[in-house]
């Protein structure tokens, strides 16, 4: 048993270790391995500082709450717990979504019932519906009739925040006959392939109805006077800011076209 | 390494998005959570030390506590996307105890004492953590790398502070008394060392 005395590292010499002081002659060689892995930082392991330099000044200035409270930081939540959050949650997005644009067009939607489902978009990071890569500017502020309460309303720089542009008439078009189909089963059914292409710009078939209730909700000539606000879905913030969605808000990117959902009113 | 008081002051500089103040924090802390995320994680430890930077970067103005207050905050960050990454490798890390028996099946103490003079360095040692049963790496990692108490491991590591001074015990014991360890122990040369045993087992 003498040459196993190292496995006998009791609670006190662990301690001992830990803090780096000389350890017996049967731990040397564990001591020598630890004063190796905490030895000084290489080059190497430094060499990286200046992109994160960079990244910080971009994140932080994407961090910005213009108008919302300090109070942003948020409770720790069990891993698991929030793994469980994020999937319940993106599944009622999901129903959500497609439930608010039909709403929101109608214009029977109740007020805040479109903000959380847009806030939940955007805080799980849940494509909206034009981030698949399309150029189509106004989609998830269309969808949901407002920004997401704790997202600032100036552009993001390196996140996926597009700027409003012109509407893609491909997309457009292809939405009017999807609407169209939708309106009218009996009428002139979309062609495969149009089906095809609008589900992949949507992101999934499922996302199709809020994808084209975003662009047909505003009207056609409206479509170049709305507020900048930046199309979130800032896939950096998937398991941030839970808990604050829905509150304190801060909805102004609203034109008026649709109900403005209102957490105050 | 800096001392807390130093890097307070960086640290409220940070805080308030100064980029200065944010280099002294990662200078000083990113060595610390790339040896324990390369624990965690393996090769993607730079990757996601970066996402952790980044998501550190995002939450830091909502950051009201002190330079331990921090160090627990980041390594809870680091932690928890250490965590994400294993998912989404959908992977386990090997199994510790069988590699550990492998390697010492594979190599005779005296050979490997030759390999280790050449190898003793950082990323061996952490390597050899590694193989620890996860929440002992983790353990051994936070405290003795990281430099956090029993209390602030604990925090990070979401258990108790006495679960996580056993692990911390075991985890030195297992590597106490690994072959590699204690060939090391005769390599480095201090004469008595030599009566060091091939025994295997635990």
């Amino acid at each position: 048993m003498h040459t196993w005395r190292t496995g006998r590292i009791g609670l006190t010499e662990a301690d001992r270790l830990v803090a780096g002081e000389p350890s017996g002659p049967d731990c040397r060689g564990l001591g020598a391995l630890l004063n190796v892995a905490k030895a000084p930082a290489s080059e190497e392991e430094l060499a990286g500082e200046r992109a994160a330099v960079a990244g910080f000044a971009a994140a932080y200035r994407g961090a910005v709450p213009t108008g919302v409270p300090k109070r942003r930081r948020r409770a720790w939540i069990p891993l698991s717990a929030k793994g469980l959050a994020v999937k319940a949650a993106a599944g009622v997005a999901v129903l959500l979504a497609s439930g608010t644009a039909v709403a929101a067009e109608t214009g029977n939607l109740p007020a805040g019932a479109q903000e959380h489902a847009h806030s939940m978009f955007s805080t799980l990071g849940v494509p909206a519906p034009d981030a698949g890569g399309r150029p189509t500017g106004a989609g998830p502020a269309g969808v949901a009739g407002s920004v997401r309460p704790s997202t600032p309303a100036i552009p993001t720089p390196g996140a996926s925040g597009t700027t409003p542009g012109p509407k893609d008439p491909a997309m457009l078009a292809l939405c009017r006959a999807w609407d169209a189909e939708r309106k009218d089963p009996h009428g002139k059914a979309m062609a495969a392939e149009d089906r095809r292409a609008l589900s992949a710009a949507a992101g999934g078939q499922s996302r199709v109805p809020a994808f084209c209730a975003a662009l047909l909700g505003e009207p056609p000539d409206n479509a170049a006077t709305t507020h900048p606000v930046p199309a979130t879905a800032t896939p950096s913030h998937s398991d941030n800011g839970k808990g604050n969605g829905g509150t304190g808000g801060n909805p102004d990117g609203n034109n008026g076209a649709r109900p403005t959902p209102s957490p105050h009113r | 390494m800096f001392e807390d008081d130093e890097l307070a002051a960086s640290l409220k500089m940070a805080v308030a998005g100064d980029e200065e103040g944010f280099a002294v924090l990662w200078r000083s802390l990113q060595p610390a959570v790339l040896r324990y995320l390369r624990v965690v994680v393996g090769d993607a430890a730079e990757d996601v030390a970066s996402e952790t930077w980044l998501q550190a970067a995002r939450d830091l103005r909502g950051f009201d506590g002190g330079v331990p207050a921090f160090r627990v905050w980041l390594f809870r960050i680091a932690r928890h996307r250490g965590i994400d990454e294993l998912r989404r490798r959908g992977r386990r890390r090997e199994e510790p105890t069988e590699s550990i028996e492998e390697q010492a099946a594979q190599s005779p103490v005296r050979d490997v004492a030759a390999e280790v003079l050449e190898e003793m360095d950082t990323a061996w040692a952490l390597e050899l953590i590694a193989t620890l049963p996860q929440h002992q790496a983790e353990a051994v990692m936070l405290r003795v790398v990281a430099g956090l108490d029993v209390g602030s491991a604990a925090e990070v590591l979401g258990k108790r502070a006495g679960t996580v001074r056993v692990a911390t015990m075991r985890g030195l014991r297992r590597l106490a008394a690994d072959p590699r360890v204690r060939a090391w122990e005769g390599a480095a040369g201090t004469g008595s060392a030599a009566a060091v045993s091939p025994a295997e087992g635990m």
